[in-house]
C-alpha cells in the first residue's frame, strides 16, 4: 500500500509515524515539521552514484533551541525514529543534506544560527550549528574585529560547526579545524546536555581557551560520529596579520610532484610557510577558472593528455600549481620570502607568481581569498567540468612525502581513466600529512556513467587499501565500506560506545558505519 | 524581508551567480498560467534565473511568453560583479514578502547553489531535472520551451541532446 509519506523509518508503521509526527508538531510547531515531497526534495538531492531513493528522508524537523533538540531526541526514543542531524547540510561531495539511510528524519539546525560570542582579545568564538562562514565573516567585518577565518572551499554557505564536526580542513595557518576547536555542547541520546573541556565547571570562563579540561578528553569522539548532537562549538580564530603575501608556484611536469613535496615539506614543518599548502592538478585549476570539458572535446571517456596539455597552454596553468602564503609582520614576511625564493631557486624548477603579477585572475584570486579568510564559492566551477551533477570526493591521506604523492597520483589517475573519468585532484599539505582530495566527477543523469563512477569509486577504495591507504572522510553511500578499512577492533569499540550512549540507536544509525 | 530570504540572496551573490545572472522579474496576473497545485496559492511573482549561457535569451523569452506579460513589463536587470552594490540591488528587488516562483535554466554549479539556498530558506522545490542542450537552433528552441513549461508547471524531464551542455531546469517556490 502506498504511504502518504515519501519514506518511512525502518521498522516503523505509518500509524506509528503519524503519532510521532503529531508529537514533533506539538513540540516544535507545525511549521517546523515537513513531510511534503516539495519540501523534502532539496534534502534528498545527492551527488553520489546511488539512487536518490536510498537516501530519502521521511520527514524534516527544524529546531530553534537546545530544548527543542532535547524534545526531538525524546520523541525519537519513544517511537524509535532514527534522526540524521545537519547544521547547514553543505557537505556536497562527502554527502549532502540527505540521511545515510532511507527513512531517517532530518533534524535541520539551520535556525540555530546565533554567533554567541566572539572575543577579539583571546581570539575565540562560540557559535551555534546554523552559523555560516559568510555570517561570521560579515560579523567580523561589520565590527572591525582584527580576526581572520579559516574555512573549506564552499566557504560562504558552509559553517564551522558542520565542517569541524566532519573534520574538514581549510587553507590558512588555522586550517586543521578540529585542532582549533575548543569546547562543545552536545545533546546526548538520553537528552542530557554535555559540555566538554572546561564547559561543565560552574562559573568557568576558560571553556573556549583550554581544550582538555579534566579526565578523558571527549571532543574527538563526537566528530564524524553519531554519539550526540552538537548544539554549540567553540573555536580559535587567527589574529589578522599585518602582512599577507599569497603566491603560486607553477610546475610544468606531472612528474614534478615528488620534488615539489620534498621541497615544501621542510618549509611547512618549520612554519616558514604556515598554512596548508595546496598542490592543485591541471583540471582542478581549469574547472575553477571556468573551463568546461565540452569546450575542448565531446568525446566520451577520460580526457586525453593532449587536451590537458592544450588547456595548460591556453589558460597558462601548470601541471601542478602550488598555492601558499606568508603571514606576519613586514620583517617576518621579508625573511620568510627570502627563504622560500632561495629554496625554489636552488630546486631549479617552478615559476613563482605573486599577487601583484596575478592580479584578479582566477584561480589565483579565489585561492588567495581562501588563504586569507575571505569567503567565495569559486570552486563550485568543478561541477561544470563534466556537468550532470555527479561528484564524490575520494580523499586518501598519506605521509607528506614526495614518493607517496607520486604513487597515489599514478594509481588514482590509472583507475579513473580506466573507468572513463578524469583525475581532478589536489594535495593539501598538513604539517606532516597529505590530504589527497580527488573529485570523482561524472554525469549523474546518465545511468551508464553513474554505474562506471560507482565501480570506479569502489576500485579506488580497494586498490588504495591494498597499498595501505585509507580515506579520512567519505560520502554517506560508502561510509560502511570505509569503516572496514580501519579494522574490526575499532568498529567493535565504536559499537560498544554507541550501545552505551544510545541504546535505541536513534542518532544517525549508519553514520561512519556505526550502529548499535 | 525575512532572514532566510536575505541569506538566499546573500548566498547567491557570494556564489558569483549574480555576476553573470540577468535577473528578470515579472508579476503574474490572475490569468497567468500558474494554476498547478501549490503554486497558484503561493506565488504571485515569477523570477527567472540563468547563469550566463548562450541559451539565456531563449529561456527568458519562453518565460516571458508563459507569464503572458507584454515584453516591456518583464524587467531585466543584469547585475554586475559581486560588490556591495550588486547585493543591494538584488536585495531591493526582493525586499518584500511576496511569494516568488523561481524558474531556472542553470549550469550545475549554479543549480546546486540555488537548490541549497532554497532549502535553507524553507522553500519548496517543485522540480529539478537535468538536461543536455546544444547551443544550436534546436537547443535554443528547447530552452524557450523549458522556460514556458517551467512557468506553466508542465513536465520538463528528458536528457535532450547527448552532446549538449549540461543544465538543470528547476522550479521552486520561496
Amino acid at each position: 500500500m502506498k504511504s502518504k509519506y515519501q519514506a518511512l523509518p525502518k521498522g516503523v508503521s505509518e500509524n506509528r509515524f503519524d503519532a510521532a509526527i503529531k508529537k514533533f508538531q506539538a513540540a516544535l510547531g507545525a511549521d517546523q515539521v515537513l513531510t511534503s515531497a516539495d519540501h523534502l526534495r532539496p534534502y534528498t538531492k545527492v551527488m553520489m552514484s546511488v539512487p536518490d531513493a536510498r537516501h530519502q528522508p521521511s520527514a524534516v524537523v527544524t529546531a530553534t533551541s537546545v530544548e527543542q533538540v532535547q524534545a526531538v531526541v525524546k520523541i525519537c526514543n519513544e517511537y524509535k525514529i532514527p534522526v540524521w542531524t545537519i547544521s547547514t547540510g553543505r557537505n556536497f561531495g562527502y554527502g549532502s543534506a540527505a540521511p545515510v539511510e532511507r527513512g531517517q528524519i532530518v533534524l535541520d539546525l539551520k535556525k540555530m544560527n546565533k554567533i554567541i560570542h566572539i572575543d577579539p582579545e583571546l581570539c575565540t568564538a562560540l557559535v551555534e550549528p546554523g552559523v555560516t562562514y559568510q555570517q561570521l565573516y560579515d560579523y567580523i567585518e561589520e565590527n572591525k574585529l582584527p580576526l581572520m577565518l579559516s574555512f573549506s572551499a564552499p566557504s560562504a554557505i558552509a559553517g564551522p560547526v558542520g565542517n569541524t564536526m566532519d573534520r574538514g580542513v581549510g587553507y590558512t595557518p588555522y586550517g586543521e579545524h578540529f585542532l582549533m576547536q575548543c569546547g562543545m555542547e552536545v545533546v546526548l541520546a538520553n537528552g542530557d546536555v554535555l559540555r566538554t573541556g572546561m564547559g561543565g565547571v560552574k562559573g568557568d570562563k576558560a571553556w573556549q581557551v583550554f581544550k582538555w579540561g579534566y579526565g578523558p578528553t571527549l571532543d574527538g569522539m563526537f566528530t564524524q560520529s553519531n554519539y550526540g548532537i552538537c548544539t554549540k562549538m567553540g573555536f580559535w580564530l587567527m589574529p589578522k596579520p599585518p602582512v599577507f603575501k599569497p603566491f603560486e608556484i607553477k610546475f610544468d611536469n606531472e612528474a614534478d610532484i615528488n620534488e615539489i613535496v620534498e621541497m615544501l615539506r621542510p618549509l611547512r614543518i618549520a612554519n616558514i610557510i604556515p598554512n596548508a599548502v595546496v598542490i592543485a592538478g591541471t583540471l582542478w585549476e581549469a574547472a575553477t577558472c571556468g573551463v568546461r570539458r565540452s569546450d575542448y572535446t565531446t568525446e566520451p571517456g577520460a580526457t586525453p593528455d593532449s587536451v590537458l596539455a592544450q588547456i595548460r597552454k591556453d589558460k597558462h596553468l601548470g601541471a601542478w600549481n602550488v598555492y601558499c602564503a606568508l603571514y606576519g609582520s613586514p620583517e617576518q614576511v621579508e625573511v620568510n620570502w627570502k627563504i622560500v625564493t632561495e629554496t625554489i631557486k636552488r630546486a631549479g624548477k617552478g615559476r613563482i607568481v605573486t599577487q601583484e603579477e596575478a592580479g584578479d585572475t582566477q584561480p589565483f584570486k579565489y585561492r588567495a581569498q581562501l588563504m586569507s579568510g575571505v569567503p567565495n564559492l569559486q570552486e563550485f566551477g568543478l561541477y561544470n567540468w563534466r556537468g550532470g551533477g555527479g561528484s564524490m570526493w575520494f580523499a586518501p591521506v598519506s605521509q607528506a612525502r614526495g614518493s607517496e604523492c607520486d604513487k597515489q597520483y599514478a594509481l588514482a589517475k590509472k583507475i579513473l581513466n580506466k573507468h572513463g573519468l578524469d583525475y581532478v585532484g589536489e594535495f593539501i599539505v598538513g604539517w606532516r600529512d597529505m590530504h589527497h582530495v580527488i573529485d570523482v566527477l561524472y554525469d549523474r543523469s546518465s545511468e551508464e556513467e553513474t554505474q562506471r563512477a560507482n565501480a570506479c569509486f569502489n576500485e579506488l577504495l580497494d586498490e588504495f587499501e591494498k597499498e595501505g591507504y585509507a580515506v579520512y572522510r567519505v560520502n554517506t553511500a560508502f561510509q560502511e565500506r570505509v569503516a572496514n578499512s580501519y579494522g574490526p577492533v575499532k568498529r567493535s569499540v565504536e559499537r560498544k560506545i554507541k550501545r552505551a550512549l544510545d541504546p535505541n540507536g536513534i542518532l544517525a544509525p549508519g553514520k561512519s558505519g556505526i550502529n548499535i | 524581508m525575512s532572514n532566510d530570504r536575505r541569506f538566499v540572496l546573500k548566498g547567491l551573490a557570494a556564489a558569483g551567480l549574480l555576476a553573470a545572472m540577468p535577473w528578470a522579474q515579472a508579476s503574474t496576473s490572475a490569468a497567468a498560467p500558474l494554476a498547478d497545485a501549490g503554486v497558484a496559492d503561493a506565488a504571485t511573482r515569477v523570477t527567472p534565473l540563468v547563469s550566463g549561457s548562450a541559451l539565456d535569451a531563449a529561456f527568458l523569452a519562453g518565460v516571458r511568453q508563459a507569464t503572458a506579460q507584454p515584453a516591456g513589463s518583464l524587467v531585466t536587470q543584469p547585475l554586475q560583479g559581486l560588490e556591495a552594490s550588486t547585493y543591494q540591488q538584488l536585495n531591493a528587488l526582493l525586499n518584500d514578502d511576496t511569494p516568488t516562483l523561481l524558474v531556472g535554466l542553470l549550469d550545475d554549479a549554479a543549480a546546486i547553489l540555488v537548490l541549497d539556498l532554497v532549502r535553507s530558506a524553507g522553500g519548496r522545490v517543485l522540480s529539478a531535472e537535468p538536461h543536455r542542450i546544444g547551443q544550436d537552433s534546436i537547443g535554443q528552441q528547447r530552452a524557450g520551451a523549458l522556460g514556458q513549461a517551467l512557468v506553466a508547471g508542465a513536465a520538463t524531464a528528458g536528457r535532450g541532446q547527448e552532446n549538449g551542455n549540461a543544465y538543470v531546469a528547476l522550479r521552486c517556490v520561496i
